[in-house]
């Protein structure tokens, strides 16, 4: 798939299962929740990332606006992509990592809660994107919504974190003692989705500058 | 051990979605090469004519 | 002419066109009262019913209202070719949008003085009115959702899924404004205090002055391409 291998993707091809493997070997059994928390460190790794992923998404959507280079546009469509593939992910795990410990498959728990409204306001600027024909246009739209969705997020989270004091059923994973055991392979699982992110996003952005050739070499022929 | 069964699943899922969608990527990437390569044929044999 | 005089000029020609026509504000009006009618029969709440659901029906009603209104101001000066005109003249882009907004503002307004009547008419046995509380959460949230959905509607109106793809970008944005609305109506119709919601009252004022800024400084760059 990549002819050249991209610095990020090798290393993540051994990040990634060094992190499963920490998390499986060295990370130590939770008394109250059993080998279940294990879910806990890639999930964070994935909210972490796809947190990322968004920033960057509103980052390269002021920078197209200011400089209006299509490099932005492209970055900034790789970012939303990715993004709600990540928040897909931290969506689901966070889900079956409450099943059996709150015996739902779902609570509106405020991190889920936020996770959930992030993954509908990018989801929208994918549908967006869709949405519109015309190049320029597209990359505007696409980089005033990223700007305005990313800007939302501390409202969404403040407000989340107001419907938890009406909810005493929450556990807080910060509220269990983490040992250091614990954090060193936090520290390690964050890293390998960080770079797993990386290597992701510059696939992705590759892929978009390919189909932008395209669609010039497209216009050049019906000229 | 049921709960092991959830942190299996959570970490199928995971994999399943990373490769799955590196998996589309990759037909996405094939597809816009090989009509990147068609229509360069296209250019130079419209080259060619002229 | 300074930007306050821009943005009340067009203001006023604006709102002239919409008390003239009047179309905008009976189709909100019509569809907030029957969105009341379906949830009732939908959701087979009758006689009393708890203060937290039934803020929750009087705002799903005010919100899918709004909406109507809020995709029209822009869908309308594009039908007619004026977007263009728009820009070309000396208003600058950020009163349109403060002029747009304030449009959007007073219409969500006009129509809640029909739509809140109406719902205590239908829900309102067991509920304590609170007409002051009321009144500022209604505006705090009108200003919010004025503001991110005239920014919002300038991006639907340049596509051609217009009146589709505006509740598809806006609701999610204003999850978090609505649901503190909620939250916070629940407890006025309980008959709390101000005091009570002074927390939820802090992000959605935040929420309006956010949007206020983002919308303005934004909708230049989005309307120049509807």
């Amino acid at each position: 798939m990549l002819k050249r291998y991209d610095p990020f993707a090798v290393l993540a091809l051994f990040a990634v299962p060094g992190a499963a493997a920490t998390v499986f070997f060295y990370a130590p059994l939770e008394r109250t929740m059993g080998v279940v928390q294990k879910i806990f460190y890639f999930h964070l790794g994935l909210a972490a990332a796809a947190f990322l992923s968004f920033f960057v998404a509103c980052v390269a959507g002021i920078l197209y606006l200011v400089k209006r280079q299509r490099a932005w546009d492209e970055r900034g469509a790789a970012a939303v992509e990715i993004g709600v593939l990540f928040t897909t992910l931290v969506l689901l795990t966070g889900s079956i990592w409450g099943r059996p410990i709150w015996n739902t498959w779902w609570t509106w728990d405020p991190r889920l809660t936020t996770s959930l409204i992030l993954w509908f306001i990018f989801a929208a600027c994918l549908i967006l994107r869709s949405a519109v024909e015309q190049e320029e246009k597209r990359a505007v739209f696409c980089a005033v919504m990223a700007i305005v969705g990313f800007v939302d997020v501390p409202v969404v989270f403040l407000s989340a974190r107001l419907w938890r004091s009406i909810h005493p059923t929450v556990i807080r994973s910060e509220g269990i003692a983490l040992e250091p055991a614990m954090l060193v392979t936090l520290a390690v699982s964050l890293t390998a989705m960080l770079i797993l992110w990386a290597a992701l996003f510059r696939l992705r952005c590759s892929l978009q500058r390919q189909e932008n050739a395209l669609l010039d070499l497209q216009q050049q022929l019906q000229r | 051990m049921e709960r092991a069964m959830y942190l299996a699943l959570a970490y199928m899922i995971i994999w399943a979605g990373f490769a799955g969608y590196l998996a589309w990527l990759s037909g996405r990437q094939r597809q816009t090469a090989r009509r990147l390569a068609e229509l360069t044929a296209q250019v130079q044999r419209q080259e060619v004519q002229s | 002419m300074s930007l306050v005089q821009q943005t009340l000029l067009l203001y006023r020609k604006d709102l002239r066109v919409e008390v003239r026509k009047k179309e905008s504000l009976i189709a909100m009006a019509f569809f907030g009262a029957l969105i009341m009618v379906i949830l009732n029969l939908a959701a087979g709440l009758g006689g009393r019913i708890e203060a937290e659901p039934a803020a929750g029906i009087l705002w799903v009603a005010i919100l899918f209202s709004s909406v109507l209104g809020l995709g029209r101001v822009f869908a309308r000066e594009k039908e007619n070719g004026c977007v263009a005109a728009l820009l070309v003249s000396p208003l600058s882009p950020g009163a349109i949008f403060a002029a747009k907004a304030l449009v959007n503002f007073t219409l969500m307004s006009f129509s809640e003085l029909v739509l809140v009547p109406v719902f205590f008419a239908l829900f309102g046995t067991g509920l304590q009115p609170s007409p002051l509380i009321l009144l500022v959460l209604l505006m705090l949230v009108n200003i919010g959702f004025s503001a991110a959905g005239t920014l919002l509607s300038a991006l639907a109106a340049g596509t051609r899924r217009n009146e589709v793809l505006l509740p598809i970008l806006l609701y999610p944005l204003c999850l978090p404004l609505v649901a503190l609305a909620v939250k916070a109506t629940g407890a006025a119709f309980a008959g709390r205090p101000v005091s009570a919601i002074l927390d939820q009252l802090e992000p959605m004022a935040a929420f309006g002055l956010i949007y206020a800024a983002v919308g303005y400084l934004l909708f230049a760059h989005a309307v120049r391409e509807v």
